[in-house]
């Protein structure tokens, strides 16, 4: 009996031993870059940068309007995760400013881009009167988004409400799985991340950087997401920028019918933003979108955020989280301000026109 | 508790060594164990359904007292009815209150009247329907004089509950599994080896194919709409391994888990894949609900005697009842029936005893015969299994229609290419091993046993590094939730 329980032993407690370690070192809820980057420390915790903003929730979700009465709001946000983030996202610092904000929930706006025309063809916009449509989209799937929209699609009032009643939210399962990848990648990713700066086995890049004042704790590296270096021929594709930039002067022009102004607002990727402070720029292509996308004529309001956030790093740590694709509460707030500041000039630019 | 799961990894060695160590002199306090870690396995999903298991072993446990003190025919019938509808009452009542409330709300609405029912919110106990089959078969058994009824209460609650097979089967008969825990167990390396490389092959089903086929299954049929007819063919075959490796995967664990304890469970699932018609299929698939069906439904029906219309009948029963028993949902209903509609044409005419061995036995390949056979007996299970997986009647209509549109003739349109090409190498090495070992338990029984210790420990150190390397997102086994 003791040969038996040898021998499986031999075979199954390195496993073992590996998935304990990767339970207690393992640090899954400290930001999407650390979780899928298995990283085991983290030098600058996204709870040191949250905890110095206490604010309240003060915007309003389309699940929680009553979609039967007519309602108005200042500004409507559209987006991706950028335009999540709760309490401590921009819709959120913009309500704090005296303006109403309704903000599309998530689980209706897989492609937010999408999701505006259809709302832009319904008769949403007959029972809820907005002045501002803020637009905001993740730079890596700006081109994307835009090769995958229908312009005859609708989503009426009515399907709205069918989808936000069949809705049930899914809490991801946290727990680490014994038999899955993960316990061999975690520990293998943590070891190569010693020699080799590539996501061989994740999908984080962990890159040297010349600053070390860009976030809290210091940390010597700047981590970032694969697909912002796996998406540079879509980003960089000039003529489908052109094709982008042409669809949402078409967007602004139907939603101008309507009185509403159209404001885009593109998330830049870590890499973009953080691109200037890598050590090795050598072996990483330049990102050129924003280069390309802010020479386009546009019709619409356009907010700057590379230009917004690039001041902003020089004044603050922290605008992104050092272990999250995401902007931090500083950088929200930044761009919040900057969203108040254009709506205020278009404000007095629309009353200077009617007085003259 | 998962077999696949870290729980499960940790709790069966202190079982292990408990049962063995500590508990290997006293047989009675070796069954208390088996009882107390069935109630800790069972437990762990939900505490509260105890009740039930407990319930039900005390009502047979009582029956068969009854029937034993009772020579009286009518009496031992009306015993035999307490048990039947008592077990039978409460898979009813947890798994199909609702399906018949809906259909007969659903009914009167077709003739016009309007009845107000409220579905209750009613949670599936887990493997309630193997348990309750389990016990059941012990009744029938003692009032047919097949079996004398037990005493021992303990050992009674361990063969009701013996966690191995508890949530997912195969569905014991208390003729084999009951007297095996009124004998001593003596551990017997031998046994135990081949238990655990049952376990390592099951794992290896269930978390390498079943898992990784389920996440592409689980894309293309949740959102069948927007693929062509050849990417949703390829859905269901991805289906019908996912079924398979999930469910025999998991009769795998529980036979090699049980003989680690030292006892022996029948075989479940005999290759079926292989089978050259739907009768050696279903001799073949979950072994242990066929013959149970069959020894205490078809036959008490009359079986194959009587006119053709009577054979038609209770082949047409056994199968509906079959698929029924899946699950409350007209999806099962309709597998069940098309299941009797292939296998009626192989009944009537005779064939249905045709292929009772292994095909090609001594022979590497199938000739051409058997290999179309196999070939067309496949493409009718995969055809079926698309009533099993889909979600209503109509869903399962849309997806077949769909299949048989100008699509069909289209190379597959799938978004995640790349991590589809990686499953297809699995599967093929996953079929030839389990044609070479298609004359075993199980497919891994001989292989390597007369290889270098080197040789074959890499064998095991190869499957066990797929386990986790392949490992797919943990899922549950697909029949917990029947």
């Amino acid at each position: 009996m003791k040969k038996i329980i040898l021998k499986t032993s031999f075979f199954i407690i390195p496993f073992l031993f590996l998935h304990f370690i990767n339970i207690f070192f393992y640090l899954n809820n400290e930001g999407d870059l650390n979780r899928i980057g298995y990283f085991y420390n983290n030098p600058s915790p996204m709870s040191k940068v949250s905890m110095q903003f206490s604010l309240s929730k003060q915007y309003t979700l389309t699940s929680e309007l009553n979609l039967n009465t007519k309602t108005n709001f200042d500004v409507l946000t559209i987006g991706d995760s950028f335009s999540e983030q709760d309490s401590l996202g921009y819709k959120n610092f913009l309500a704090k400013e005296d303006i109403s904000v309704l903000h599309i929930d998530r689980f209706l706006s897989e492609n937010p881009i999408q999701k505006l025309i259809e709302l832009i063809n319904s008769d949403f916009f007959d029972f809820v009167s907005i002045k501002y449509v803020v637009l905001q989209s993740v730079e890596r799937e700006f081109v994307q988004r835009f090769q995958k929209i229908d312009f005859s699609k609708s989503l009426t009032l009515s399907s709205m409400k069918s989808q936000i009643n069949n809705y049930e939210e899914k809490v991801p399962k946290q727990n680490l799985a014994f038999f899955s990848k993960a316990t061999l990648k975690i520990p293998l990713t943590n070891i190569q991340y010693l020699f080799n700066n590539k996501p061989n086995y994740s999908q984080t890049y962990k890159v040297d950087i010349s600053r070390d004042n860009l976030f809290t704790g210091n940390p010597k590296h700047l981590l970032f997401f694969k697909d912002d270096i796996d998406y540079m021929a879509f980003k960089n594709d000039s003529l489908k920028i052109i094709e982008c930039t042409n669809n949402l002067n078409k967007i602004n022009s139907l939603l101008t019918k309507k009185n509403i102004q159209l404001i885009v607002l593109i998330s830049p990727d870590k890499y973009d933003l953080y691109y200037p402070h890598i050590k090795y720029k050598n072996i990483f292509k330049e990102p050129k979108f924003f280069k390309f996308y802010n020479s386009l004529s546009k019709d619409y309001i356009h907010i700057n955020a590379l230009e917004i956030l690039t001041r902003e790093i020089e004044k603050n740590k922290d605008v992104y989280y050092y272990s999250s694709t995401h902007w931090s509460p500083i950088g929200a707030s930044v761009i919040a301000k900057e969203i108040k500041k254009s709506i205020n000039y278009n404000k007095l630019q629309i009353s200077n026109s009617i007085s003259k | 508790m998962l077999f696949n799961s870290i729980d499960f990894a940790l709790f069966l060695p202190i079982i292990f060594i408990l049962y063995w160590f500590v508990t290997n002199k006293n047989l009675k306090l070796q069954n208390f164990l088996i009882v107390i870690a069935s109630y800790i396995f069972y437990g762990w999903w939900d505490w509260r359904f105890l009740s039930l298991i407990l319930f039900s072993t005390i009502v047979d446990y009582s029956i068969g007292i009854g029937l034993s003190k009772q020579e009286n025919l009518n009496k031992r019938k009306i015993l035999l009815w307490i048990s039947i509808l008592v077990n039978l009452g409460l898979l009813s009542f947890f798994k199909y209150y609702n399906f018949f409330l809906d259909n007969f709300v659903l009914a009167f609405s077709f003739f016009g009247t309007e009845i107000k029912a409220n579905s209750l919110n009613i949670i599936l106990p887990v493997g309630i329907s193997f348990y309750t089959f389990q016990t059941l078969s012990y009744t029938i058994d003692v009032y047919t004089r097949k079996l004398k009824p037990t005493k021992d209460f303990i050992g009674f609650s361990a063969f009701v509950s013996f966690f191995p097979q508890l949530v997912a089967g195969p569905i014991e008969r208390a003729t084999n599994l009951l007297p095996q825990f009124y004998k001593k167990r003596n551990f017997d390396y031998k046994k135990a080896v081949d238990g655990m490389r049952q376990i390592l092959w099951g794992l290896f089903k269930k978390i390498v194919i079943a898992d990784n086929c389920a996440q592409y299954a689980n894309i293309i049929f949740n959102n069948s709409s927007e693929y062509s007819g050849s990417t949703l063919v390829l859905g269901a075959i991805f289906f019908t391994f996912q079924i398979y490796g999930d469910f025999s995967g998991y009769s795998d664990i529980a036979i090699g888990t049980s003989r680690l304890f030292g006892f022996n469970l029948k075989q479940n699932f005999n290759f079926p894949y292989f089978s050259r018609d739907i009768a050696e299929f279903w001799r073949r698939w979950h072994i242990s609900l066929s013959t149970w069906f069959r020894d205490y439904l078809y036959i008490p029906l009359g079986g194959s005697r009587g006119s053709t219309w009577n054979k038609i009948r209770n082949v047409f029963i056994i199968f509906i009842v079959s698929g029924f028993w899946h699950g409350a949902n007209w999806t099962f209903i309709i597998w069940g029936a098309l299941n009797a509609l292939y296998f009626l044409p192989v009944f009537l005419t005779n064939n249905n005893r045709n292929n009772l061995s292994i095909v090609s036995s001594r022979k590497h390949f199938p000739n051409v015969k058997d290999f179309f056979s196999i070939v067309f007996t496949f493409s009718l299970t995969v055809f079926a299994w698309i009533f099993f997986r889909a979600n209503n009647v109509e869903h399962a209509l849309n997806y077949i229609s769909k299949i048989f549109s100008n699509s069909l003739f289209t190379s597959p349109n799938f978004e995640n290419d790349a991590f589809v090409k990686p499953i297809f190498i699995l599967l093929f090495i996953f079929i030839i091993i389990e044609w070479l070992g298609r004359f075993q338990q199980y497919a891994i029984a001989n292989l390597g046993l007369k290889w270098k210790p080197l040789l074959r420990y890499f064998m095991y150190a190869s499957i066990i590094f797929s386990l986790f390397w392949f490992g797919g997102k943990e899922q549950q086994f697909i029949y917990f939730q029947f």
